[in-house]
Protein backbone atom coordinates (compact mmCIF):
# COMPACT_ATOMS: atom_id res chain seq x y z
CA UNK A 1 0.00 0.00 0.00
CA UNK A 2 2.85 2.57 1.11
CA UNK A 3 5.23 1.04 -1.12
CA UNK A 4 2.51 1.56 -3.90
CA UNK A 5 1.71 5.33 -3.29
CA UNK A 6 5.41 5.84 -2.58
CA UNK A 7 6.03 4.77 -6.23
CA UNK A 8 3.18 6.57 -7.84
CA UNK A 9 4.55 9.97 -6.08
CA UNK A 10 7.77 9.28 -7.72
CA UNK A 11 6.66 8.42 -10.66
CA UNK A 12 4.49 11.88 -10.91
CA UNK A 13 7.72 14.07 -9.22
CA UNK A 14 10.23 12.79 -11.58
CA UNK A 15 9.48 15.31 -14.90
CA UNK A 16 9.19 18.14 -12.15
CA UNK A 17 12.37 17.26 -10.39
CA UNK A 18 14.09 16.88 -13.75
CA UNK A 19 13.00 20.28 -15.14
CA UNK A 20 14.09 21.57 -11.41
CA UNK A 21 17.26 20.06 -11.80
CA UNK A 22 17.84 21.30 -15.19
CA UNK A 23 16.45 25.11 -14.58
CA UNK A 24 19.06 25.02 -11.63
CA UNK A 25 21.64 24.04 -13.31
CA UNK A 26 21.47 26.21 -16.21
CA UNK A 27 20.73 28.95 -13.88
CA UNK A 28 23.94 28.16 -12.10
CA UNK A 29 25.87 28.58 -14.75
CA UNK A 30 24.55 32.25 -15.97
CA UNK A 31 25.20 33.40 -12.21
CA UNK A 32 28.80 31.60 -12.75
CA UNK A 33 29.57 33.30 -15.88
CA UNK A 34 27.61 36.73 -14.03
CA UNK A 35 29.88 36.53 -10.78
CA UNK A 36 33.27 36.32 -12.95
CA UNK A 37 32.07 39.07 -15.91
CA UNK A 38 30.88 41.11 -13.09
CA UNK A 39 33.24 40.47 -10.53
CA UNK A 40 34.46 44.03 -8.43
CA UNK A 41 37.20 43.44 -6.45
CA UNK A 42 37.23 44.52 -3.34
CA UNK A 43 40.71 46.49 -1.84
CA UNK A 44 42.09 43.79 0.17
CA UNK A 45 43.32 46.23 2.58
CA UNK A 46 39.46 46.39 3.56
CA UNK A 47 39.45 43.09 4.85
CA UNK A 48 42.36 43.56 6.35
CA UNK A 49 41.89 46.22 8.50
CA UNK A 50 38.60 44.11 8.99
CA UNK A 51 40.36 41.76 10.42
CA UNK A 52 42.41 43.61 12.44
CA UNK A 53 39.53 45.42 14.05
CA UNK A 54 37.92 43.47 17.22
CA UNK A 55 34.63 43.12 15.38
CA UNK A 56 32.63 43.50 18.21
CA UNK A 57 30.36 46.01 16.45
CA UNK A 58 30.16 48.53 19.48
CA UNK A 59 29.59 51.66 17.30
CA UNK A 60 32.09 53.69 19.63
CA UNK A 61 34.24 55.04 16.53
CA UNK A 62 30.81 56.41 15.35
CA UNK A 63 30.06 54.21 12.71
CA UNK A 64 27.71 51.57 12.27
CA UNK A 65 29.85 48.91 12.72
CA UNK A 66 33.45 47.39 12.21
CA UNK A 67 32.94 46.76 8.51
CA UNK A 68 31.72 50.61 7.92
CA UNK A 69 34.64 51.60 9.86
CA UNK A 70 37.31 49.46 7.56
CA UNK A 71 35.76 50.51 5.17
CA UNK A 72 35.85 54.36 5.85
CA UNK A 73 39.62 54.54 7.17
CA UNK A 74 40.47 52.35 4.71
CA UNK A 75 39.25 56.04 2.51
CA UNK A 76 40.39 58.59 4.68
CA UNK A 77 43.44 57.74 7.27
CA UNK A 78 42.11 60.37 9.11
CA UNK A 79 40.26 58.36 11.09
CA UNK A 80 42.76 56.45 12.67
CA UNK A 81 42.49 55.93 16.38
CA UNK A 82 38.69 56.06 16.61
CA UNK A 83 38.49 52.56 17.77
CA UNK A 84 38.00 52.38 21.71
CA UNK A 85 37.85 49.08 22.63
CA UNK A 86 41.14 48.40 20.35
CA UNK A 87 42.78 51.43 21.89
CA UNK A 88 46.28 51.85 20.55
CA UNK A 89 47.10 48.00 19.62
CA UNK A 90 44.62 47.96 16.77
CA UNK A 91 45.62 51.84 15.48
CA UNK A 92 49.21 50.35 15.06
CA UNK A 93 47.97 47.57 13.82
CA UNK A 94 46.06 49.10 11.08
CA UNK A 95 48.96 52.30 10.40
CA UNK A 96 50.52 48.92 9.30
CA UNK A 97 47.90 47.33 7.04
CA UNK A 98 47.72 50.82 5.39
CA UNK A 99 51.64 52.19 5.45
CA UNK A 100 51.14 55.04 7.54
CA UNK A 101 53.38 56.59 10.25
CA UNK A 102 51.36 55.74 13.26
CA UNK A 103 49.04 59.07 14.59
CA UNK A 104 46.75 58.91 16.71
CA UNK A 105 45.14 56.45 19.29
CA UNK A 106 45.74 56.90 22.92
CA UNK A 107 45.33 54.59 26.29
CA UNK A 108 42.40 52.86 25.75
CA UNK A 109 39.55 54.41 27.10
CA UNK A 110 37.80 53.26 29.83
CA UNK A 111 35.16 54.12 32.09
CA UNK A 112 34.79 54.98 35.60
CA UNK A 113 31.53 55.91 38.12
CA UNK A 114 31.80 58.89 39.75
CA UNK A 115 30.14 57.34 42.78
CA UNK A 116 31.03 54.65 45.45
CA UNK A 117 27.70 54.61 47.62
CA UNK A 118 26.55 50.79 48.06
CA UNK A 119 22.79 51.22 49.38
CA UNK A 120 23.60 51.06 53.18
CA UNK A 121 25.96 54.72 52.80
CA UNK A 122 23.23 57.19 51.29
CA UNK A 123 19.82 58.35 52.58
CA UNK A 124 16.81 57.56 50.99
CA UNK A 125 13.45 59.49 51.45
CA UNK A 126 10.89 56.62 50.29
CA UNK A 127 11.04 53.67 48.38
CA UNK A 128 11.44 53.98 44.07
CA UNK A 129 8.32 51.53 42.28
CA UNK A 130 8.57 53.64 39.43
CA UNK A 131 9.62 52.62 35.89
CA UNK A 132 12.55 50.10 35.79
CA UNK A 133 15.45 53.01 34.46
CA UNK A 134 17.95 55.50 36.07
CA UNK A 135 16.06 58.22 33.20
CA UNK A 136 12.51 58.14 35.56
CA UNK A 137 14.27 57.36 38.76
CA UNK A 138 16.19 60.39 38.06
CA UNK A 139 13.00 62.24 37.38
CA UNK A 140 11.82 61.60 41.04
CA UNK A 141 13.38 64.11 43.10
CA UNK A 142 11.95 62.86 46.33
CA UNK A 143 13.39 59.47 46.22
CA UNK A 144 17.17 59.56 46.78
CA UNK A 145 18.65 62.04 48.68
CA UNK A 146 21.43 62.89 46.73
CA UNK A 147 20.70 64.47 43.74
CA UNK A 148 24.31 63.50 42.22
CA UNK A 149 24.78 60.30 43.10
CA UNK A 150 24.70 56.72 40.85
CA UNK A 151 20.48 55.48 41.33
CA UNK A 152 21.46 51.99 40.97
CA UNK A 153 18.81 51.19 38.31
CA UNK A 154 20.63 49.97 36.31
CA UNK A 155 20.38 52.16 32.54
CA UNK A 156 24.45 51.91 32.15
CA UNK A 157 23.98 47.68 32.54
CA UNK A 158 21.11 47.09 30.06
CA UNK A 159 23.33 49.69 27.57
CA UNK A 160 26.42 47.36 28.01
CA UNK A 161 26.91 44.26 25.15
CA UNK A 162 29.97 42.75 27.24
CA UNK A 163 28.23 42.02 30.86
CA UNK A 164 30.86 44.05 31.97
CA UNK A 165 28.25 46.40 33.93
CA UNK A 166 26.60 45.28 37.32
CA UNK A 167 24.72 46.90 40.18
CA UNK A 168 25.62 45.46 43.16
CA UNK A 169 24.44 46.63 46.36
CA UNK A 170 22.72 49.39 44.63
CA UNK A 171 25.58 50.73 42.72
CA UNK A 172 27.34 50.16 39.31
CA UNK A 173 30.25 48.51 39.20
CA UNK A 174 32.55 48.35 36.26
CA UNK A 175 34.04 44.88 35.48
CA UNK A 176 37.45 45.92 33.79
CA UNK A 177 38.28 42.05 32.87
CA UNK A 178 34.98 42.62 30.12
CA UNK A 179 34.89 46.31 29.37
CA UNK A 180 35.76 47.09 25.86
CA UNK A 181 35.65 50.67 26.57
CA UNK A 182 33.04 51.36 23.85
CA UNK A 183 31.28 53.98 25.80
CA UNK A 184 27.64 53.27 25.40
CA UNK A 185 27.22 53.12 29.66
CA UNK A 186 28.13 56.46 29.32
CA UNK A 187 25.34 58.04 27.03
CA UNK A 188 23.25 55.71 29.32
CA UNK A 189 23.24 57.57 32.75
CA UNK A 190 21.04 60.57 32.72
CA UNK A 191 23.17 62.12 35.71
CA UNK A 192 26.44 61.60 33.68
CA UNK A 193 28.36 59.80 36.06
CA UNK A 194 30.21 57.48 34.15
CA UNK A 195 33.66 59.29 32.86
CA UNK A 196 35.64 57.79 29.84
CA UNK A 197 38.97 57.67 30.78
CA UNK A 198 42.23 57.38 28.80
CA UNK A 199 43.35 54.37 31.13
CA UNK A 200 47.68 54.99 30.76
CA UNK A 201 47.70 52.32 33.64
CA UNK A 202 46.01 49.35 34.50
CA UNK A 203 45.01 50.62 37.78
CA UNK A 204 43.51 54.80 37.85
CA UNK A 205 43.09 56.69 40.94
CA UNK A 206 39.99 58.26 40.76
CA UNK A 207 37.40 60.34 42.96
CA UNK A 208 34.60 58.36 42.91
CA UNK A 209 31.72 60.95 43.86
CA UNK A 210 29.87 63.44 42.02
CA UNK A 211 28.07 65.86 44.47
CA UNK A 212 28.34 69.15 43.81
CA UNK A 213 26.48 70.04 47.39
CA UNK A 214 28.68 71.76 50.42
CA UNK A 215 30.16 69.23 52.90
CA UNK A 216 27.72 69.87 55.43
CA UNK A 217 24.99 68.77 52.98
CA UNK A 218 26.80 65.73 51.34
CA UNK A 219 27.84 64.60 54.83
CA UNK A 220 23.75 64.36 55.06
CA UNK A 221 22.87 62.20 52.60
CA UNK A 222 26.11 60.51 52.26
CA UNK A 223 28.50 58.38 54.12
CA UNK A 224 31.08 58.17 51.34
CA UNK A 225 30.71 61.52 49.41
CA UNK A 226 33.28 64.46 48.57
CA UNK A 227 33.13 66.92 50.67
CA UNK A 228 35.09 69.13 48.65
CA UNK A 229 37.75 69.76 51.80
CA UNK A 230 40.30 70.43 49.60
CA UNK A 231 42.82 67.93 51.17
CA UNK A 232 44.07 66.51 47.81
CA UNK A 233 44.27 69.25 46.11
CA UNK A 234 46.88 70.89 49.01
CA UNK A 235 48.73 67.86 48.85
CA UNK A 236 49.23 66.66 45.33
CA UNK A 237 49.30 69.04 41.46
CA UNK A 238 47.24 65.90 40.57
CA UNK A 239 43.96 67.07 42.00
CA UNK A 240 41.82 70.41 41.85
CA UNK A 241 38.69 71.45 43.88
CA UNK A 242 35.94 72.86 42.58
CA UNK A 243 32.16 73.26 43.39
CA UNK A 244 32.71 71.71 46.60
CA UNK A 245 34.02 68.91 44.28
CA UNK A 246 37.56 66.55 43.99
CA UNK A 247 38.65 66.04 40.57
CA UNK A 248 41.58 64.20 39.39
CA UNK A 249 43.50 65.86 35.89
CA UNK A 250 43.58 62.83 33.57
CA UNK A 251 45.19 64.51 31.12
CA UNK A 252 48.85 64.44 33.13
CA UNK A 253 47.80 61.70 34.92
CA UNK A 254 50.73 60.09 37.31
CA UNK A 255 50.57 58.29 39.84
CA UNK A 256 53.24 60.40 42.14
CA UNK A 257 53.93 59.78 46.18
CA UNK A 258 51.86 63.25 46.60
CA UNK A 259 48.60 61.80 44.96
CA UNK A 260 49.77 58.39 47.40
CA UNK A 261 49.39 61.02 50.30
CA UNK A 262 46.15 62.87 49.07
CA UNK A 263 44.59 59.50 48.91
CA UNK A 264 45.82 58.32 52.43
CA UNK A 265 44.48 61.51 53.92
CA UNK A 266 41.52 62.45 52.46
CA UNK A 267 38.59 62.09 55.16
CA UNK A 268 36.01 59.98 53.64
CA UNK A 269 37.78 57.48 51.17
CA UNK A 270 36.58 58.87 48.52
CA UNK A 271 39.67 59.00 46.26
CA UNK A 272 39.97 55.28 44.86
CA UNK A 273 41.69 52.79 42.80
CA UNK A 274 39.69 51.83 39.52
CA UNK A 275 40.95 49.04 36.77
CA UNK A 276 41.50 45.23 36.70
CA UNK A 277 42.22 43.91 40.41
CA UNK A 278 41.94 47.14 41.63
CA UNK A 279 42.67 47.30 45.46
CA UNK A 280 39.42 47.76 47.91
CA UNK A 281 38.68 50.92 48.86
CA UNK A 282 38.62 51.90 52.80
CA UNK A 283 35.48 50.95 53.92
CA UNK A 284 32.68 53.57 54.56
CA UNK A 285 33.24 55.53 57.84
CA UNK A 286 36.71 54.02 58.93
CA UNK A 287 38.96 57.27 59.35
CA UNK A 288 42.32 57.73 57.76
CA UNK A 289 44.97 56.14 59.03
CA UNK A 290 46.76 59.01 61.20
CA UNK A 291 49.11 60.53 58.60
CA UNK A 292 52.41 60.56 60.08
CA UNK A 293 54.47 63.96 60.18
CA UNK A 294 57.37 64.42 58.43
CA UNK B 1 -6.74 35.91 -21.33
CA UNK B 2 -8.13 34.46 -24.28
CA UNK B 3 -5.77 32.58 -27.36
CA UNK B 4 -6.39 35.77 -29.98
CA UNK B 5 -4.42 38.28 -27.61
CA UNK B 6 -3.15 41.67 -29.66
CA UNK B 7 0.15 42.67 -28.61
CA UNK B 8 -0.50 46.54 -28.25
CA UNK B 9 -3.64 45.93 -26.20
CA UNK B 10 -0.86 43.95 -23.66
CA UNK B 11 1.45 46.32 -23.85
CA UNK B 12 -1.18 49.42 -23.57
CA UNK B 13 -2.66 47.37 -20.58
CA UNK B 14 0.82 47.55 -18.27
CA UNK B 15 1.13 51.26 -19.42
CA UNK B 16 -2.57 52.15 -17.87
CA UNK B 17 -5.74 49.75 -17.34
CA UNK B 18 -3.18 47.53 -15.55
CA UNK B 19 -0.82 49.61 -14.47
CA UNK B 20 1.13 47.47 -11.75
CA UNK B 21 1.26 50.54 -9.30
CA UNK B 22 -1.67 52.56 -9.95
CA UNK B 23 -4.15 50.07 -10.52
CA UNK B 24 -3.09 46.71 -9.58
CA UNK B 25 -1.34 48.32 -6.56
CA UNK B 26 1.81 45.92 -6.70
CA UNK B 27 5.35 46.23 -6.15
CA UNK B 28 5.14 49.01 -3.14
CA UNK B 29 7.47 48.52 -1.50
CA UNK B 30 9.76 50.18 -3.91
CA UNK B 31 7.37 52.76 -5.52
CA UNK B 32 7.70 54.20 -1.83
CA UNK B 33 11.42 53.50 -0.55
CA UNK B 34 12.99 54.47 -3.67
CA UNK B 35 11.28 57.44 -5.31
CA UNK B 36 12.86 60.34 -3.19
CA UNK B 37 14.52 61.37 -6.58
CA UNK B 38 14.30 60.53 -10.18
CA UNK B 39 18.03 58.59 -10.75
CA UNK B 40 17.71 55.96 -8.09
CA UNK B 41 13.95 55.40 -9.62
CA UNK B 42 14.41 54.74 -12.84
CA UNK B 43 17.54 52.40 -12.08
CA UNK B 44 14.95 50.69 -10.10
CA UNK B 45 12.52 50.45 -13.11
CA UNK B 46 14.78 49.05 -15.45
CA UNK B 47 16.33 46.47 -13.22
CA UNK B 48 12.42 45.52 -12.91
CA UNK B 49 12.24 45.69 -16.73
CA UNK B 50 15.17 43.00 -17.09
CA UNK B 51 14.20 40.87 -14.22
CA UNK B 52 10.47 40.65 -15.81
CA UNK B 53 11.79 39.86 -19.21
CA UNK B 54 13.66 37.58 -18.16
CA UNK B 55 11.69 35.70 -16.04
CA UNK B 56 8.60 35.86 -18.38
CA UNK B 57 10.80 34.69 -21.05
CA UNK B 58 11.86 31.58 -19.13
CA UNK B 59 8.54 30.73 -17.96
CA UNK B 60 7.00 31.35 -20.98
CA UNK B 61 9.25 28.23 -22.57
CA UNK B 62 8.82 26.33 -19.96
CA UNK B 63 4.99 26.72 -19.27
CA UNK B 64 4.13 23.23 -21.02
CA UNK B 65 6.83 21.56 -18.49
CA UNK B 66 5.57 22.93 -15.93
CA UNK B 67 3.59 20.92 -12.76
CA UNK B 68 1.10 23.73 -11.12
CA UNK B 69 1.94 22.49 -7.70
CA UNK B 70 5.65 23.55 -7.92
CA UNK B 71 5.79 26.09 -10.24
CA UNK B 72 6.06 29.13 -7.98
CA UNK B 73 9.26 27.20 -7.01
CA UNK B 74 10.59 27.42 -10.31
CA UNK B 75 8.91 31.15 -10.63
CA UNK B 76 11.25 31.88 -7.89
CA UNK B 77 14.11 30.48 -8.79
CA UNK B 78 13.98 32.50 -12.05
CA UNK B 79 13.25 35.40 -10.78
CA UNK B 80 15.93 34.96 -8.22
CA UNK B 81 18.99 34.01 -10.90
CA UNK B 82 18.06 37.73 -12.91
CA UNK B 83 17.53 39.49 -9.88
CA UNK B 84 21.45 38.36 -8.88
CA UNK B 85 22.67 39.02 -12.36
CA UNK B 86 21.24 42.38 -11.93
CA UNK B 87 22.52 43.05 -8.67
CA UNK B 88 26.12 42.06 -9.73
CA UNK B 89 25.96 44.51 -12.78
CA UNK B 90 24.80 47.51 -10.51
CA UNK B 91 27.34 46.71 -7.75
CA UNK B 92 29.78 46.62 -10.82
CA UNK B 93 28.63 49.75 -13.22
CA UNK B 94 26.83 51.54 -10.52
CA UNK B 95 28.45 51.41 -7.62
CA UNK B 96 27.19 54.09 -6.06
CA UNK B 97 23.78 53.86 -6.88
CA UNK B 98 24.00 50.45 -6.20
CA UNK B 99 24.95 51.59 -2.05
CA UNK B 100 21.75 54.17 -2.16
CA UNK B 101 19.66 51.39 -3.57
CA UNK B 102 20.97 49.22 -0.70
CA UNK B 103 18.52 46.12 -0.01
CA UNK B 104 15.52 47.16 -2.26
CA UNK B 105 17.37 46.21 -5.38
CA UNK B 106 17.98 42.29 -3.98
CA UNK B 107 13.86 42.73 -2.75
CA UNK B 108 13.08 42.73 -6.57
CA UNK B 109 12.71 39.09 -5.95
CA UNK B 110 9.49 39.05 -3.95
CA UNK B 111 8.41 42.24 -5.92
CA UNK B 112 5.05 40.87 -6.44
CA UNK B 113 4.42 42.19 -10.02
CA UNK B 114 6.64 39.69 -11.33
CA UNK B 115 5.66 36.93 -9.93
CA UNK B 116 2.35 37.74 -10.57
CA UNK B 117 3.05 38.27 -14.03
CA UNK B 118 4.51 34.86 -14.43
CA UNK B 119 1.65 33.20 -12.68
CA UNK B 120 -1.11 35.48 -14.68
CA UNK B 121 0.32 36.41 -18.39
CA UNK B 122 3.67 33.81 -19.00
CA UNK B 123 2.67 30.55 -17.47
CA UNK B 124 -0.11 31.15 -19.77
CA UNK B 125 0.80 32.60 -22.84
CA UNK B 126 3.00 32.18 -25.56
CA UNK B 127 6.55 33.77 -26.25
CA UNK B 128 5.75 37.04 -27.64
CA UNK B 129 2.85 38.03 -25.77
CA UNK B 130 4.96 37.53 -22.46
CA UNK B 131 7.68 39.66 -23.79
CA UNK B 132 5.19 42.34 -24.99
CA UNK B 133 3.12 42.08 -21.16
CA UNK B 134 6.82 42.15 -19.37
CA UNK B 135 7.56 45.44 -21.55
CA UNK B 136 4.37 47.00 -20.71
CA UNK B 137 4.38 46.33 -17.49
CA UNK B 138 7.92 47.34 -16.90
CA UNK B 139 7.67 50.29 -19.00
CA UNK B 140 4.24 51.48 -16.80
CA UNK B 141 6.01 50.34 -13.79
CA UNK B 142 9.19 52.51 -14.18
CA UNK B 143 7.30 55.63 -15.81
CA UNK B 144 4.83 55.34 -12.64
CA UNK B 145 8.00 55.42 -10.51
CA UNK B 146 9.50 57.97 -12.52
CA UNK B 147 6.67 60.56 -12.56
CA UNK B 148 6.36 59.99 -8.20
CA UNK B 149 9.87 60.14 -7.94
CA UNK B 150 9.92 63.95 -10.18
CA UNK B 151 6.97 65.37 -8.08
CA UNK B 152 8.86 64.51 -4.81
CA UNK B 153 11.94 65.40 -6.27
CA UNK B 154 11.08 68.75 -7.25
CA UNK B 155 8.99 69.69 -4.08
CA UNK B 156 11.87 68.40 -1.99
CA UNK B 157 15.02 69.88 -3.11
CA UNK B 158 13.74 72.49 -6.48
CA UNK B 159 15.68 70.00 -8.83
CA UNK B 160 15.23 67.46 -11.19
CA UNK B 161 18.03 64.32 -12.04
CA UNK B 162 20.24 66.80 -8.87
CA UNK B 163 20.25 69.46 -11.19
CA UNK B 164 18.61 73.06 -10.31
CA UNK B 165 15.91 74.16 -12.26
CA UNK B 166 16.39 77.56 -13.28
CA UNK B 167 13.05 79.10 -12.52
CA UNK B 168 12.99 77.60 -9.44
CA UNK B 169 15.94 78.52 -7.77
CA UNK B 170 15.24 82.26 -6.97
CA UNK B 171 11.92 81.75 -4.50
CA UNK B 172 11.94 77.96 -3.84
CA UNK B 173 11.76 77.00 -0.46
CA UNK B 174 12.24 73.00 -0.28
CA UNK B 175 9.71 70.82 1.26
CA UNK B 176 11.87 68.55 2.96
CA UNK B 177 9.17 66.09 4.11
CA UNK B 178 8.63 65.23 0.33
CA UNK B 179 11.58 64.01 0.24
CA UNK B 180 10.67 61.82 3.36
CA UNK B 181 8.42 58.70 3.74
CA UNK B 182 5.95 60.70 4.09
CA UNK B 183 6.17 62.72 0.60
CA UNK B 184 6.01 58.89 -0.96
CA UNK B 185 2.60 58.26 0.67
CA UNK B 186 0.99 61.39 0.29
CA UNK B 187 2.21 61.91 -3.53
CA UNK B 188 1.10 58.57 -3.85
CA UNK B 189 -1.91 58.73 -2.47
CA UNK B 190 -3.04 61.86 -4.41
CA UNK B 191 -1.81 59.75 -7.70
CA UNK B 192 -4.41 56.98 -7.04
CA UNK B 193 -6.64 59.36 -6.13
CA UNK B 194 -6.55 61.29 -9.41
CA UNK B 195 -6.11 58.03 -11.40
CA UNK B 196 -9.37 56.65 -9.67
CA UNK B 197 -11.26 59.77 -10.16
CA UNK B 198 -10.22 60.04 -14.31
CA UNK B 199 -10.73 56.23 -14.90
CA UNK B 200 -14.81 57.10 -13.43
CA UNK B 201 -14.83 60.00 -16.13
CA UNK B 202 -14.13 57.17 -19.04
CA UNK B 203 -16.48 54.29 -18.14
Amino acid sequence: MILASVMELLNNAWPAAVLALGLASVFALILLIASIKLKVIVDPKIEDVHAALPNIDCGACGFAGCGSYAKAVVADPELLGKCAPGGSDTSNAIAEILNLQMSGGGAPLRPIIHCRACQQDKKYFSEYSGIIGCTSADAQPNVQACAFGCLGNGGCVRRCKFDALHIIDGLAVVDYEKCTGCGACAKGCPRELIEMVPFTQDIMMTVACNSKENGKNTRSFCEVGCIGCGMCSRNSDLFTTENNLARIDFENYELTEEAQTAMDKCPTGNIVFRGKNAPAPRPAGQKPAVAKKA
Amino acid sequence: MSKEVSLGKTFTAGLWDNNPVLRLLLGMCPTLAVTAAVKPALTMGISVIFVLLFSNIVVSSIRHLLKPHVRILMFTLTIATAVTIADLYLKAFMPEMSASLGPFIPLIIVNCIIIGRAEACASKNGLMVSITDALGMGVGFTLTLCVLAAIREVLATGMIFEKAIPAFTDFYVPWAAMGMPVGAFITLGLMLGAVNMISKKTT
